[in-house]
C-alpha cells in the first residue's frame, strides 16, 4: 500500500504534465481546473495498482490522457454544470505576458487537431521518442511515425492559413 | 510559427510551468481523503434518479393494473410499463460500460476506442428513447386517466380543447425528437470519424 505522502510527492514533482494535458483538452480555465482535479483523482485511484510496473511519467501520461478523453467540457454538458468547490489548481501565478500570448496561439493550433492527434502531438512536444509514444498510446512505433508526419503537415497548413 | 519553433516554445513553457506552484500539498491531501465525485459519476447519479422515478411510476401502474379493465387500456398499461422498466436498464448499462474503462492499465487507443463505442451505444439508447416517447405519449395518457380519474379516455367526447391539447403535445414531441435526432446524428458521426481514424 503506497502512502498518501508518496503520492503527493510524485504529483508535486510532475504537476507540469497534468497542467499541460489539462490545457490541451479544455476550452477555458474553469474546465482546465475541473480536468486537472479529475486527473489527480484518477491518478490517486490507480496509484495502488501502479506498483512501479512502468516509469512514473508513462503512468501519469497514460492516466491523464485517458481521463481527458472522457472529460465533459462545460460546453458539452449544458444543463449539467456543477460547481467545483475548493479548486485544486492555482492559476493565479500565470501572467499575461508575450510568452503567454504565443502559448495561447500554440495551444489554439493543437486544439484544432482531432482527439487522436492531440494525444500524439502532445507527447511529441514533450520530447517523447516514437517508442515511448507507442507505449503510452497503444499504436505501433511505425504508426506513430506515420501519424506524426500527417499531423506535422496538418499543423503546417493550419499555421500558414 | 514553424513546427520547430513550436517545440522550442513548448520546452520554454515546460520550464516555466515547473517553477510554478500549481497545487499545494494540503489540497492534494484533501482530495485523497474525500470521496471526490467526477463529472461522470454526477451524470450517472442523475440517470439513476431518473431510473428511480421511472420504476416508481412503473410500479404504480403495476399495482393498479386491475383498474385497466379493457383490452386496449391493458395494452396501453403494459406498453407504458415496458418502456419505464426496460429503457433505464439500457441507459444505465451503457453508462456502466463507460465507467468500467480502466484508465490506468489501458492505452490511449484502447480507451478512446471503447469510449467512442460506448458513446455510440448510449446515443442509440437515447434515439430509441426519443422514438418511444411518441408511442408512450399515446399510451400513458389513457392509463393515467383511467387510474387517476376512473374514466376511459377512448370513450371521451372529443372536444375542441382536447384536440388542441393533442395537437400541441404532438408538435412538442415532434420538435423535441427532431432536435434530439439531429444532435444524435452529429455526435454519432463524430464518434465514427474517431473510430475510423484509430483504425488507419
Amino acid at each position: 500500500m503506497h502512502s498518501r505522502e508518496a503520492f503527493i510527492t510524485i504529483i508535486k514533482e510532475n504537476e507540469g504534465i497534468i497542467y499541460k494535458i489539462a490545457r490541451v483538452y479544455t476550452e477555458d480555465r474553469e474546465d482546465q481546473k475541473d480536468l486537472y482535479q479529475e486527473i489527480v483523482y484518477q491518478l490517486w485511484k490507480s496509484f495502488d495498482s501502479f506498483q512501479g510496473k512502468s516509469k512514473v511519467s508513462t503512468w501519469m501520461y497514460r492516466v491523464a490522457l485517458n481521463t481527458s478523453i472522457g472529460h465533459l467540457n462545460r460546453q458539452k454538458r449544458k444543463g449539467h454544470s456543477v460547481k467545483v468547490d475548493n479548486q485544486l489548481l492555482n492559476l493565479a501565478e500565470e501572467s499575461d505576458d508575450v510568452m503567454e500570448e504565443r502559448m495561447h496561439l500554440l495551444y489554439s493550433h493543437i486544439k484544432k487537431l482531432s482527439v487522436v492527434e492531440k494525444g500524439i502531438i502532445l507527447l511529441y512536444l514533450e520530447g517523447k521518442t516514437y517508442d515511448e509514444i507507442a507505449a503510452i498510446t497503444g499504436f505501433t512505433s511505425s504508426n506513430v511515425g506515420t501519424r506524426l508526419g500527417r499531423i506535422k503537415q496538418k499543423l503546417k497548413t493550419n499555421i500558414q492559413n | 510559427m514553424e513546427l520547430e519553433e513550436m517545440k522550442s516554445l513548448w520546452e520554454d513553457m515546460s520550464q516555466r510551468v515547473e517553477k510554478l506552484e500549481l497545487t499545494n500539498e494540503k489540497k492534494l491531501m484533501e482530495l485523497t481523503q474525500l470521496k471526490y465525485k467526477t463529472k461522470f459519476s454526477k451524470l450517472t447519479s442523475y440517470e439513476r434518479s431518473g431510473a428511480v422515478v421511472c420504476y416508481l411510476v412503473g410500479l404504480f401502474i403495476l399495482f393498479n393494473i386491475t383498474k385497466l379493465d379493457t383490452w386496449y387500456l391493458m395494452l396501453c398499461g403494459v406498453l407504458t410499463m415496458s418502456f419505464l422498466f426496460i429503457l433505464p436498464i439500457f441507459s444505465l448499462g451503457s453508462l456502466h460500460t463507460i465507467a468500467k474503462i480502466n484508465f490506468s492499465n489501458s492505452s490511449y487507443r484502447d480507451v478512446l476506442s471503447r469510449y467512442e463505442k460506448a458513446k455510440r451505444r448510449t446515443l442509440m439508447v437515447q434515439k430509441i428513447g426519443i422514438a418511444s416517447s411518441f408511442l408512450i405519449m399515446f399510451t400513458a395518457v389513457p392509463v393515467a386517466d383511467k387510474i387517476l380519474n376512473g374514466t376511459d379516455f377512448f370513450e371521451k367526447e372529443i372536444t375542441t380543447s382536447l384536440w388542441v391539447t393533442i395537437a400541441v403535445a404532438i408538435l412538442f414531441v415532434v420538435l423535441v425528437s427532431r432536435w434530439g435526432y439531429g444532435w444524435y446524428k452529429k455526435i454519432t458521426a463524430s464518434a465514427e470519424n474517431i473510430l475510423d481514424e484509430l483504425n488507419e
